[in-house]
C-alpha cells in the first residue's frame, strides 16, 4: 500500500515535470501543445475522497504553474476539471460499481476512451479559454484547442497502452 | 453552531471548490499582465453598466424632488415676472418716476397641492385636492398648474378642497385676448375637454388664429395675464355684434397632478370694501 502511494506520488511528480519543463515549452502549429497532466485527472483513484481529489489537483496545478511561470493558469484549470470529474464519471460509469481506478483494464477501452476524451476536451477548453481570456481570434483559439486535444488524446492512448504492457 | 458544522460538512466539496477556484483566479488575474488588463477592462465595462443603471434608478427616484424644486423655481420666476411687468408698465407711463416708484410685491400667496380626484367626462366637472383649510386653502381661491388656469376652489374641509373645473358648464371665467383690452367670458359647453369658448368679444377687435387668450385680472381670483389657451377658430354670435372664439385650452385636464392655489393677499380688505354693510357696526 505504501509502495503504491510512493509510486503514485512519483508518477504525479513525473507528470508535473514533464508538463512544466517539457511539453509547455513545446509549441506546435502556433501554440498547440500536449496536455499530459490531464492524465492525472483521469487516473486518480475513483475511491479517493472528493475533497482530497480537489486538493491534489490544486497542488499539482500550482506546481506546474510555479515551474512553467504561468501563475494561476493550470491551478484554475485543474480545480475546475477536478470539480466536474465526478459528474463525468457518473455519466459513464454506474455508481454501484467497485472500480478502484479508471483504466482500460477495468472499464474497457470504449468506456475509458469516452471518459478520457471528455476530460481532455474539458481540460483543453478551460486552459485555452483562460489563456486567451477573450473570444477574439476565435478561429485561432479553436484550432489550438482542437489540435491540442487531438495530440493529447493520441499521447494518452499511447501512455495507457504502455501502462498495460507494464501491468 | 451544530447546524453550521452540518452545513459546512454537507457542502464542503462546493465550498472547497469555490475557495480553490478563487485562489487560482486571483493568481491568474494578478500575475499575468494580459489577463490582468482583460480583467480590468471587463470589470470597468461591468461596473460602468452597473453604475449607469443604478444612477438611472437614482435619478428616477429623485424625480419627485426635482419636480418639487422646479415648481418652486417656476413659482418664484412667475412672481418675479409679475413684478417686472408692473415696473415696465409704470415705466411706459412715466419713465422719469421709475427710480422713485414703489415696486409692488406679488399680491398672491401660493399653496401647492396635488389632484387626488378629477373628472372631465361630465357636464359639471369637479377636482379634489389633497390640501384643505388646515393648509390655508379657502373657497374662491384660484387654481392653476404649470400650463395654465385649472379652476376655482368652491369648498374646503380640513384636509381636502373641492375645485370647480374650467370644464364645468355652470361657471364662466373672465378672459381676454393678449395685447387687447377687451374682456370676454370663457364658457365651456360640455363638449371636448380640449376646447372652450371666449364670448362677448366685440366685432371691432382685431385678432388672428393662434393668438393667446389670458386671464383679465379683473377679479381677485387670478392675476392678470395667466395663460388660458390659444385661438383656433371664431364665429359670429347670434346677436351678430360679438365674436364667439374657440380656444384650445393650454391646461391638460387629462393629466392634472400638481397644482397651485392662489390666495389674494388683500382679499379680506377688498371684501370689506365691496360689502361695507356686512361689517358696518351701524347695520
Amino acid at each position: 500500500m505504501k509502495l503504491q502511494i510512493i509510486l503514485g506520488i512519483l508518477t504525479v511528480l513525473l507528470l508535473v515535470f514533464l508538463q512544466a519543463l517539457c511539453f509547455n515549452s513545446l509549441q506546435l502549429w502556433g501554440g498547440s501543445t500536449f496536455l499530459l497532466s490531464s492524465y492525472l485527472v483521469v487516473r486518480l483513484p475513483l475511491t479517493l475522497n472528493r475533497n482530497l481529489t480537489l486538493l491534489i489537483c490544486f497542488v499539482v496545478g500550482l506546481m506546474i504553474d510555479l515551474l512553467s511561470m504561468t501563475p494561476g493558469l493550470f491551478t484554475t484549470t485543474f480545480v475546475i476539471t477536478a470539480f466536474l470529474r465526478p459528474y463525468i464519471f457518473s455519466f459513464f460509469i454506474a455508481r454501484d460499481t467497485e472500480y478502484q481506478l479508471c483504466s482500460h483494464t477495468t472499464v474497457g477501452w470504449g468506456c475509458f476512451s469516452k471518459i478520457m476524451c471528455c476530460i481532455v476536451v474539458l481540460f483543453s477548453f478551460i486552459l485555452f479559454m483562460l489563456q486567451n481570456f477573450s473570444i477574439s481570434h476565435l478561429d485561432l483559439l479553436l484550432i489550438r484547442m482542437s489540435t491540442s486535444t487531438l495530440l493529447t488524446i493520441i499521447l494518452l492512448f499511447m501512455v495507457e497502452s504502455f501502462h498495460k504492457r507494464k501491468v | 453552531m451544530s447546524n453550521l458544522l452540518i452545513f459546512l460538512r454537507k457542502y464542503s466539496y462546493y465550498l472547497l471548490f469555490i475557495f480553490l477556484l478563487i485562489i487560482g483566479l486571483v493568481q491568474l488575474v494578478s500575475h499575468n499582465p494580459f489577463q490582468k488588463s482583460s480583467y480590468t477592462r471587463l470589470s470597468l465595462l461591468v461596473s460602468g453598466e452597473v453604475f449607469t443603471v443604478s444612477s438611472s434608478i437614482q435619478r428616477y427616484l429623485l424625480l419627485d424632488n426635482a419636480n418639487q424644486t422646479l415648481i418652486e423655481r417656476n413659482q418664484a420666476l412667475e412672481q418675479e415676472l409679475y413684478v417686472l411687468r408692473q415696473q415696465w408698465r409704470m415705466a411706459v407711463y412715466d419713465s422719469t418716476q421709475l427710480s422713485d416708484a414703489i415696486i409692488p410685491d406679488y399680491p398672491y400667496q401660493t399653496y401647492q397641492a396635488r389632484v387626488i380626484n378629477n373628472s372631465i367626462r361630465l357636464g359639471e366637472n369637479f377636482i379634489t385636492l389633497n390640501q384643505g383649510s388646515n393648509h390655508g386653502i379657502q373657497p374662491e381661491m384660484g387654481v392653476i398648474d404649470h400650463r395654465g388656469v385649472v379652476g376655482v376652489v368652491v369648498s374646503t374641509s380640513e384636509h381636502f378642497s373641492l375645485v370647480i373645473s374650467m370644464l364645468n358648464t355652470k361657471i364662466r371665467f373672465s378672459g381676454k385676448l393678449k395685447n387687447s383690452k377687451y374682456v370676454g367670458s370663457l364658457v365651456w359647453y360640455g363638449e371636448s375637454p380640449l376646447y372652450s369658448y371666449l364670448e362677448e368679444i366685440p366685432r371691432s377687435v382685431v385678432f388672428n388664429k393662434g393668438d393667446t387668450v389670458v386671464t383679465s385680472g379683473f377679479s381677485s381670483i387670478f392675476p392678470a395675464d395667466l395663460m388660458i389657451g390659444v385661438v383656433v377658430d371664431y364665429a359670429k354670435q347670434q346677436d351678430d355684434n360679438f365674436y364667439s372664439i374657440k380656444v384650445r385650452l393650454s391646461t391638460d385636464f387629462n393629466a392634472l397632478d400638481r397644482v397651485r392655489v392662489l390666495s389674494f393677499r388683500s382679499r379680506e380688505e377688498q371684501a370689506k370694501l365691496e360689502n361695507p354693510l356686512s361689517t358696518n357696526p351701524l347695520k
